[in-house]
């Protein structure tokens, strides 16, 4: 193995920063040798369920040890620094709640801990801030999931943190609920604030994120600027699935083109590995018609999420 | 907003939380059995009243009620926390593990002591008329107390190590306290059973008391508050190394 690198920025000065961290359970690695800087906007971390998000951020907000390398907020570990909690807030993914206390109640008690000089106001803010008035006096348990998801970075909220760990905040709200946050979450980055916040859904970081860490398997598989990593989410080479009336005649064929990178006959079907998505397609009709290959199904066998994602780690 | 403004947000949350479970009506349950004992006693028999009714304290009530409300309590109040995912609420928050472990703490020492001391006091005002029987409520309910809190921190511990605390609590005092303390003496000293007995049987006002206590005064409350500050330092350490679980 290597000689860990030294990271290409200060980790002492850094906002978020993780040093070749890792976290392991057992023989289950959660995350591998992750090393980032997150500053000042929204960042997203994106990647498909089970790829760490939760780990890292976990790791992050002081509720999981690295198992090797260090996590930093401000330049310092969270982890048995509960002081540091003045400034960060953590939004966690798992569906807990207080189900007896009303939101705001929660929202009051989330302002106490924080140690707050005007809970009661502060508690007034998150629960306007969230949108949750109407249903501030009712008890949690009788929320939806949308209105719980609220409540929760609400409380979050309380203390107006300079840092914010997110895990999947926009889950079960719906579309217009939605729209609320990411207005809220892009008006909290315009003052400076540092957002981090997951989510397997490319949308919603494509929406709100200027910087991306895309996480697949544990690993960093890309990190930097929405759209230069779109780009190359877009030029990856695609697989196709064809059925057709003479699958080796036109696989001789597409053998001979450029766009085509590879052909492999497949039980029930051919498989096509082409360079990008718009020239295959436009391409692989003309083919059929001059082999005199009748063309059944074309189908794109790759566009999943994972796929993309995977693509990115290999290359 | 000071220090005993957090504490107290803690033990009135913990408090809403233990009351609110359906574990608080089992326990309160339990509390009434030793009353009824005791009213079929005086139905029954009503013979050598001060003999039965520190049997009653030592048999039913110190034995098997105290650490069952205890460990019901005890393993619940930051269990329940850590098995639902609340506890990352209060984690995530600039407060002193020390007052989150405190604050659960005496909510189970809190409302152990209310049920298990009610039962007592109801059962021996019973079973033992007159100034003796008030004499021996008064000493009973500080000992219970004494031993609702030991036991209270020891279950807080053991639910920050296992998910099974309520178990390895009831298997500990049922064999440990239960079987081996009866056979050998040596082990006595290490026996929350004893250091609630030591307590009692010192301010029983009719002395020598009934009770079978092996420890004095002292050596009750020094050992009870050796085994508590062991186990409330145990929990602070666990907590402030909490790792929250990754899938629920």
């Amino acid at each position: 193995m290597a000689e860990p690198s030294r990271p290409p920025f200060d980790p002492s000065t850094a906002p978020l920063a993780a040093v070749h961290a890792a976290r392991w359970y057992g023989n289950v690695v959660a995350v591998n040798d992750v090393t980032f800087a997150v500053g000042p906007g929204v960042t997203g971390l994106l990647g498909p369920n089970g790829a760490g998000k939760s780990t890292l951020l976990n790791m992050l907000a002081g509720l999981l040890a690295p198992s090797s390398g260090a996590v930093l907020v401000e330049g310092q570990p969270a982890r048995e620094h509960p002081a540091i909690y003045r400034h960060v807030a953590l939004a966690p993914e798992r569906d807990a709640a207080y189900g007896f206390l009303t939101g705001r109640e929660f929202a009051l008690l989330s302002a106490r801990l924080a140690r707050l000089p005007d809970p009661e106001a502060a508690a007034r803010r998150a629960i306007a801030l969230v949108d949750m008035e109407e249903a501030a006096d009712r008890p949690i348990a009788g929320y939806s999931k949308g209105m719980r998801q609220r409540v929760k970075l609400g409380a979050a909220l309380v203390h107006d943190p300079r840092i914010l760990l997110l895990d999947e905040p926009f889950n079960g709200m719906d579309p217009r609920q939605r729209l609320h946050m990411m207005t809220l979450l892009d008006g909290m980055a315009r003052e400076g604030r540092v957002i981090l916040f997951s989510s397997h859904i490319l949308e919603e970081v494509e929406r709100l994120a200027q910087q991306v860490l895309v996480m697949v398997a544990g690993r960093l598989a890309a990190a930097g600027d929405y759209r230069a990593i779109r780009r190359l989410m877009t030029d990856r080479p695609h697989t196709f699935t064809l059925r057709t009336s003479d699958d080796r005649a036109i696989a001789a064929r597409l053998l001979t083109e450029d766009a085509v990178l590879g052909v492999q006959i497949a039980n029930g079907g051919l498989d096509v590995r082409a360079a990008d998505y718009g020239s295959f397609t436009r391409l692989v009709a003309r083919v059929a018609a001059s082999a005199g290959v009748s063309l059944y199904e074309l189908r794109p066998t790759d566009e999943t999420l994972e796929s993309v994602f995977s693509y990115l780690v290999a290359g | 907003m000071g220090r005993n403004g957090v504490f107290r947000q803690l033990f009135v949350l913990t408090m809403r939380q233990a009351l609110g479970r359906r574990r608080a009506v089992i326990a309160v349950l339990a509390g009434a059995i030793p009353v009824l004992v005791a009213v079929i006693y005086r139905l029954v028999s009503g013979e050598d009243p001060q003999g039965w009714s520190a049997d009653l304290l030592n048999g039913i009530v110190v034995t098997t009620l105290l650490p069952l409300v205890a460990l019901i309590f005890g393993t619940s109040v930051l269990g329940g926390e850590i098995e639902d995912g609340t506890i990352v609420y209060l984690l995530v928050r600039p407060v002193p593990r020390r007052e989150i472990v405190a604050a659960k703490i005496l909510v189970a020492a809190t409302t152990t002591t209310v049920i298990v001391g009610v039962s007592a006091a109801v059962a021996l005002l019973v079973s033992l008329p007159g100034s003796a029987g008030y004499g021996l409520v008064v000493a009973s309910v500080v000992g219970i107390a004494w031993g609702a809190l030991i036991y209270a921190t020891i279950a807080v511990v053991l639910s920050l190590f296992t998910t099974h605390a309520l178990i390895v609590g009831l298997i500990y005092v049922y064999l440990w306290e239960g079987v081996i303390a009866g056979l050998f003496a040596g082990t006595r000293l290490a026996s929350v059973h004893q250091y609630v007995l030591g307590v009692a049987a010192a301010l029983d006002p009719i002395q020598p008391s009934a009770l079978p206590a092996h420890l004095s005064l002292a050596g009750s409350v020094g050992l009870g508050a050796l085994v508590a500050g062991a186990a409330t330092v145990l929990a602070v350490w666990r907590l402030a190394g909490f790792e929250v679980a990754e899938r629920p």
